[in-house]
């Protein structure tokens, strides 16, 4: 019994991944041409490339982790170094649980009203990387504390055993240790930044055009997606192409995941 | 120099708070409290009752985590007893990419193939927003169950039980892991928007199942560029009620990152 629905759900969930992959393919090959990735969106996006979105994605995204692994690796490394069972790590540990819980809508309405305006820096790239490092810091933050917790302790004790510094330990040994780890969480921090859409979309805007300094507003493939589904009379098709571009990207990093772990997806 | 940066994630996160306290605040000098409890959203009649978003929300959470349950429950059972190593592997790579797929991606999905089925309804948003969720459930749930001892399930066949008897031995051993495992599924059903949106059909009433329904996080999505004034800080009370529920259903159960030193 438990072994036939067992079957029948994992045979479903096979054929939707399938499906989904197919489908995206099959649509979007009907708006996407030669010069697809190398074009600006036309029409407000119904025709053309997405040549000047990629851009603003990969800008966007890549400043954002990079700010967010700034902040958040001294944070995981100090977490892991100093916490104790104390009732301030303990309101730390629920902070941050708070952060990672945080919708990205919620995100998108703070950096909107905070960065966009009271900052004034209005509907750009800059709040938009601002507001997606928030969302990521959290993720980061706990990524990183599990890496290094999940490094071997006798590696700490040996170099006691062998006198060298905490720094020394930390900087040489740990965090060498833990790259992989590392590696794979800023990974999976790009991946929920290219699929967002919901923080962006009231910070870094709409616009589809090439962005030409961090004030300019500038729409990330997510975005771009959504905005067609949702405002564009009959964008639906160009939608279709733009989001099986996005999923190819998805599977790229989904990929770049899994060889970043080196032990599979049960490693922890 | 290095606990100042480190200091910046977790003072966002309390800045966050803080500033959907305040907000609400001061909406609810604007807005009169016995307005919130009213059974009516139309921010264009000064109504904010907050209540029918509530419900559409809770609502659709609880659909899709019943579906999450019946899918993810029987998957991950099925894996971990009865597949070979080869069918986990393919099952594996076909969660982790479900997963991995962007809320605007699954959306589109839904859009063309379960709305034509159901309408823009609560049924629609249901399925979705299970779909969103049942790759890390089932992923979480493997990992749970393939935390049980292997005597255990030795000792369990030995004995000659039933099937069904040898997955509730195991699942009560794993419950732990499954009731983590839901709890983050349900804080990220409550707060998924951009998925929800393209296919619930956004209008505040009591939830029907093939009617449309408003949750807090379409109506959030779908009013705030065009909301000012009185509707804007009502939109801050509707952020602030999303974070609550996600709160207390996280402090509910929360995975162990305190260590104590050995």
């Amino acid at each position: 019994m438990i072994k036939t629905i067992g079957q029948i759900s994992v045979w479903l969930l096979i054929g939707l991944v399938v499906w989904m992959g197919v489908d995206m393919a099959v649509r979007g090959a009907s708006g996407f041409h030669f010069g697809y990735l190398f074009e600006a969106p036309a029409d407000m996006g119904r025709s053309g490339g997405i040549a000047t979105i990629l851009v603003s994605t990969a800008l966007i995204v890549t400043l954002a982790v990079v700010l967010a692994v700034l902040f958040s690796l001294p944070a995981a490394i100090i977490y892991t170094e100093f916490q104790r069972d104390t009732r301030f790590w303990r309101l730390m540990h629920i902070i941050l649980d708070i952060g990672v819980g945080a919708p990205r809508i919620v995100w998108g309405l703070f950096g909107g009203v905070l960065f966009v305006g009271y900052f004034n820096l209005g509907f750009s790239i800059l709040s938009g990387i601002i507001t997606l490092a928030c969302l990521l810091a959290p993720i980061l933050v706990t990524g990183f504390i599990v890496g290094l917790q999940a490094t071997d302790p006798a590696l700490r004790k040996q170099c006691v055993a062998l006198g060298l510094t905490r720094w020394s330990t930390l900087w040489n040994q740990v965090l060498p240790a833990a790259r992989p780890s590392l590696i794979a969480t800023a990974v999976l921090a790009t991946g929920r930044g290219c699929g967002d859409a919901a923080a962006l979309l009231f910070t870094a805007g709409v616009a589809t055009t090439l962005p030409t300094s961090l004030y300019d507003s500038g729409a990330t493939l997510a975005v771009f997606v959504f905005h067609l589904l949702t405002v564009i009379p009959g964008g639906q098709t160009a939608a279709y192409t733009a989001a099986a571009v996005l999923f190819v990207i998805m599977l790229a990093i989904q990929w770049m995941i899994t060889a970043a772990n080196g032990k599979g997806r049960f490693a922890h | 120099m290095l606990a100042s940066l480190a200091a910046v994630p977790p003072l966002m996160v309390v800045l966050l708070g803080m500033y959907l306290v305040v907000c609400s605040i001061s909406a609810l000098l604007q807005i009169p409290v016995a307005e919130l409890f009213a059974v009516q959203w139309q921010p264009s009649g000064d109504s904010y009752g907050v209540l029918l978003l509530l419900t559409g929300t809770v609502t659709v959470t609880l659909m899709a985590l019943v579906l999450t349950l019946l899918i993810g429950l029987s998957t991950s059972l099925y894996l971990t007893l009865y597949a070979r190593p080869k069918m986990l592997q393919v099952a594996n790579t076909a969660l982790g990419t479900l997963g991995s797929l962007p809320s605007v991606v699954i959306g589109l999905w839904a859009m063309t193939w379960v709305v034509p089925l159901f309408g823009n309804s609560l049924s629609s948003a249901a399925i979705t927003a299970a779909l969103m969720i049942v790759p890390t459930f089932t992923l979480l749930c493997i990992s749970a169950l393939k935390q049980v001892p292997a005597n255990l399930d030795e000792n369990v066949r030995a004995l000659g039980c039933s099937d069904r008897i040898r997955a509730l031995v195991i699942l009560q051993h794993a419950r732990q892991g499954v009731i983590r495992a839901l709890v983050l599924a349900a804080s990220r059903a409550l707060g998924e928007a951009v998925a929800i949106y393209l296919v619930a059909g956004n209008i505040a009433q009591w939830p029907e199942l093939f009617g449309p329904i408003a949750t807090l996080t379409t109506t959030l999505i779908g009013e705030l560029d065009v909301a000012t004034g009185a509707h804007r800080g009502a939109l801050h009370i509707l952020a602030l009620l999303i974070m609550l529920l996600i709160t207390l259903v996280s402090l509910f159960c929360r995975p162990k990152l305190i260590r104590k030193r050995t």
